[in-house]
């Protein structure tokens, strides 16, 4: 019995013993991919880059932060009535536009380093363009950083802690405005050779960095000078925030140097592909996304691979919406479709009332009231009379009917109603309100009078839950480089340049050609221009803040129409033995019935307040002025 | 069976009577309040607005309270209200009071230290840009209109001053930001400056002012309303007031 068992015993460790192979313990793990695996394969860096690259942030987009259009002037909100808030924004909170995405910035910069430390079976080429996007997206990011909270720690390197028990060589003080500035200037001029991807528009090239360079220098040389021509101009005693005003030539000179670069050489141009229709060529020159030159970078979404989002079912006009729930959430102003100009160049209001303010002015149409305008309102607006995918939109708020003396305003409870018995003894049985609205009171439906085209998905389904939109969200497009040169060129007095090119976008809206003149073009113009041509594409506020006007256009004084959002209602007239107004349509301009608190933006909104969390953990970072 | 289903119903509605009272702590309850003075005067600002939640403020002027010591060092916002006065209800402690930017009065970033044990209260001195002095108000029935006499005094050298708007509003909470019209002109300090305003609701017929014509209508139909002198500082958000007025105005 003994021996048995001791024999057992021997065999039993004698198999434990046996089978190791060398390198039993180092073998590939199966789960984990490694670092030099990653690094040397072009396929797996590009895919760490697409991840970068859906990183970036806006103010806006077309699926997180889209509902912030309805934050501003140019839009207001008409979904869900429990967002009113949006509506009542009694003023802007001082940490609204915070932004501090160190993580990313860590992200990429660890992405550099490895590629120096790891790659070895990438070509030289390939890693100085995988290197130049990084620096690419780093640098888009620091101006990101720039614009809502003046100038941050300058980080390029990874930074590690020792364990000492002292993190203060981690702590970075903040960088000047400018010199934040002068850092993505000069990342994007020393990557813009090494990048590639020409006729790309998702992945950086030569033009798209120089396209951002001039946007970006536009900030810096705006801010420069508006920033010191305020009563008591916004600065930190540090440089942190504020521009010194001597810096604003040179920035104006090199952020036209670029735009020029990305005019004159590119293969990028102004989108001319519908020359029937201007409005939709407008529309297309944002939104198409083949054949399309206009689109210089752009946020792609892509259904085939469920890269979808869901802007088109939430703002498709109630009356042609596929889905059964959810529209009209972002709906423009008054405010934005006045500010279209008429095309014989006189300013946009529009015509409600005869020239003695004694009756309305009756239109045959809805649309009517609309005729000769820029073309760039059918482009982003969807207005009463017009049609979208092909369908008519309905667009009334409701009648009014002549008692002998007076008219008599009828407004239904619900949309898509008719003025007949038995709820209106004395209706006659023709559209009461559309099935489009506007409404005063209901959600998911208009309450400004006006539906959003822009960014719109005009495919089959593209507003249900199901099939969902791909159309993408454009960082930059031809359009705003040619208001950037033009801006930069009117501050340098080189306005024969400046009036070319925004005569240039004026005409591809309808205007004749060389409506702007070297004799008639000023600021006001420019900024005119690019409120029209770039809205709900994330510039209106940061232009608004860069030329120091925001707190005078939302100085949240509730007799200031420009902080007030304005609706405009169609009425359809009944009165009978009057031809000449009977049948006809009136328009009735008013406050937004949903809209409250008149839009606030204080001095201490020029630059987001920084987070007590950041603060705390660095105690080299100063605050914000005015927080 | 139904006896025990009785008994197991009644021990868990007591089990909901039942609280931790354990691991709370005691809500604060030292007030401290004070008032925003400037040669024994207290300073009048506008009316705060505190957001819902009372994480965002939307009010004019604030100050802020730090006590350092804890593990979470964020500040206490206390916002100062029209008349100057302020009040929050803390923990016993020690605490650091700062006065932040953008206020109409000079920026002092010295904080003052203030030892909370049980209610108390203290005067937070300033020194104004400007302030407003012998502010008058009169309603002239004639033409509807509104006047408002004043001095703005200068009291910090190099500073100029932006505008001064008289504010007319049906509540007592009256300023450039809440009111029904007003109307904002150059003054120069020392001098006094005359603003007339209408609230005569058919002067206000552009579209979009069917508010305003509702609002004074309403106004001039209860015979009273608030009236408010604001004197702004070049480069400075907040403007400095004078105290609300409720004047009659009957015809």
């Amino acid at each position: 019995m003994k021996p048995i068992y001791q024999s057992i015993l021997l065999l039993a460790l004698l198999t434990t013993l046996a089978g190791c192979r060398k390198e039993w313990l180092e073998r590939t793990p199966q789960t984990i991919i490694l670092e030099d695996q990653v690094w040397n394969d072009p396929k797996m860096i590009l895919g760490l880059l697409a991840n970068y690259y859906d990183r970036l942030p806006t103010d806006l987009g077309l699926d997180g932060n889209w509902r912030n259009m309805a934050d501003y002037d140019d839009a207001m909100w008409s979904g869900y009535t429990g967002e009113d808030g949006r509506n009542n924004i009694t003023s802007y909170a001082y940490g609204r536009w915070a932004y501090w995405d160190y993580t990313l910035i860590r992200d990429i910069n660890l992405a550099l380093e490895s590629i120096d430390k790891y790659s070895v079976k990438l070509t030289d080429g390939e890693k100085k363009q995988f290197a130049g996007e990084l620096r690419f997206i780093r640098a888009f990011i620091y101006f990101e950083l720039v614009k809502r909270m003046g100038g941050v720690p300058i980080v390029t390197k990874q930074l590690i802690y020792d364990f000492s028990g002292d993190p203060s060589s981690l702590q970075q003080p903040r960088a000047k405005e400018f010199e934040v500035y002068d850092f993505v200037a000069a990342e994007l001029d020393a990557i813009k050779n090494d990048l590639g991807n020409p006729n790309s528009n998702t992945r950086a090239n030569k033009y798209i960095a120089m396209a951002l360079k001039s946007r970006a220098l536009l900030y810096a040389a705006t801010i420069a000078k508006y920033n010191n021509q305020m009563g008591t101009p916004i600065t930190l005693p540090g440089g942190e925030v504020g521009i010194p005003a001597e810096k604003a030539n040179d920035y104006f000179t090199k952020s036209l140097e670029a735009a020029k670069e990305v005019i004159t050489s590119s293969p990028y141009a102004l989108y001319k592909g519908n020359p029937s229709s201007l409005g939709e060529n407008f529309y297309e020159a944002v939104v198409k996304k083949t054949a399309n030159k206009e689109a210089i970078f752009v946020r792609d979404f892509l259904s085939a691979k469920s890269k979808r989002h869901g802007f088109s079912y939430d703002n498709i006009p109630l009356g042609i919406r596929e889905d059964n729930l959810s529209s009209s959430c972002v709906t423009p102003s008054l405010n934005l479709v006045e500010e279209f100009e008429y095309l014989d160049g006189t300013p946009g209001a529009l015509k409600t009332r005869n020239a003695g303010n004694t009756d309305y002015i009756y239109y045959n149409s809805l649309d009517e009231i609309f005729a000769n305008k820029d073309a760039r309102l059918y482009g982003t607006v969807i207005y009463p009379g017009t049609s979208f995918k092909g369908r008519p939109l309905q667009i009334q708020a409701g009648v009014m009917r002549w008692d002998g003396s007076n008219y008599q305003t009828v407004e239904g409870s619900g949309v898509g109603t008719n003025y007949s018995p038995p709820d209106y003894p004395a209706g006659d049985g023709k559209l009461l309100v559309g099935s489009s609205g506007p409404h005063r009171s209901i959600q998911e439906v208009t309450n400004s009078g006006f539906y959003l085209r822009k960014y719109l998905d005009a495919g089959a389904g593209t507003s249900t839950r199901g099939i969902l939109s791909d159309v993408w969200w454009v960082w930059m497009r031809m359009g705003e480089v040619y208001l950037n040169a033009a801006e930069a060129a009117f501050e340098l007095n080189q306005k024969v340049d400046a009036a070319t090119w925004i005569s240039a976008l004026r005409e591809r809206a309808g205007f004749g050609a060389n409506s702007v003149t070297a004799g008639t073009i000023t600021l006001e113009k420019i900024r005119h221009e690019r409120r029209v041509e770039l809205a709900f594409e994330d510039h209106r506020v940061w232009d608004l803040k860069r030329w120091r006007t925001a707190h005078i256009v939302w100085n949240g004084q509730s007799n200031n129409p420009d902080a007030t959002v304005y609706a405009l209602y169609p009425y359809r007239i009944i009165r009978p033995g009057d031809a000449a107004r009977d049948g006809k349509y009136v328009f009735v301009k008013m406050v937004a019935p949903r809209f409250r608190a008149p839009r606030f933006f204080q001095l201490g909104n020029y630059y987001s307040a920084i987070d007590q969390g950041i603060l705390n953990n660095n105690p080299k970072i100063v605050r914000n002025p005015f927080h | 069976m139904k006896t025990t289903s009785i008994i197991y119903t009644a021990l868990a509605v007591a089990l909901l009577f039942t609280a931790c009272t354990k691991d709370n702590y005691k809500a604060p309850g030292s007030v401290l309040s004070g008032r925003i003075v400037y040669q024994g005067q207290t300073l009048q600002v506008r009316t705060p607005t505190v957001n819902g939640s009372g994480s965002t403020t939307t009010g004019g002027v604030q100050l802020e309270l730090w006590q350092r010591g804890y593990q979470l060092f964020t500040k206490i916002p206390v916002y100062v209200n029209q008349d100057g006065t302020f009040s929050a209800t803390l923990f016993d402690g020690d605490y650091k009071l700062v006065r932040l930017g953008g206020a109409p009065w000079q920026n002092n970033t010295d904080s003052i230290d203030v030892q909370v044990r049980g209610s108390q209260s203290i005067d937070v001195p300033v020194v104004p840009y400007f302030t407003v002095n012998a502010p008058a108000f009169t309603f002239n029935k004639a033409d509807t209109t509104v006047t408002g006499t004043f001095t703005p005094t200068q009291v910090t050298a190099g500073r100029t001053l932006e505008n001064a708007a008289i504010c007319v509003g049906a509540t007592q909470f009256t300023d450039v930001i809440n009111n029904i019209v007003q109307r904002s002109e150059g003054a120069t300090p020392g001098a006094a400056k005359t603003i007339t305003i209408t609230v005569n609701p058919n002067r206000y017929n552009g579209s979009g002012q069917e508010n305003i014509r509702k609002r004074l209508a309403e106004m001039l139909n209860k015979q009273y309303g608030f009236l408010r002198i604001g004197v702004k500082t070049n480069g400075v958000g907040e403007s400095i007031y004078t105290t609300v007025v409720k004047v009659d105005m009957k015809f």
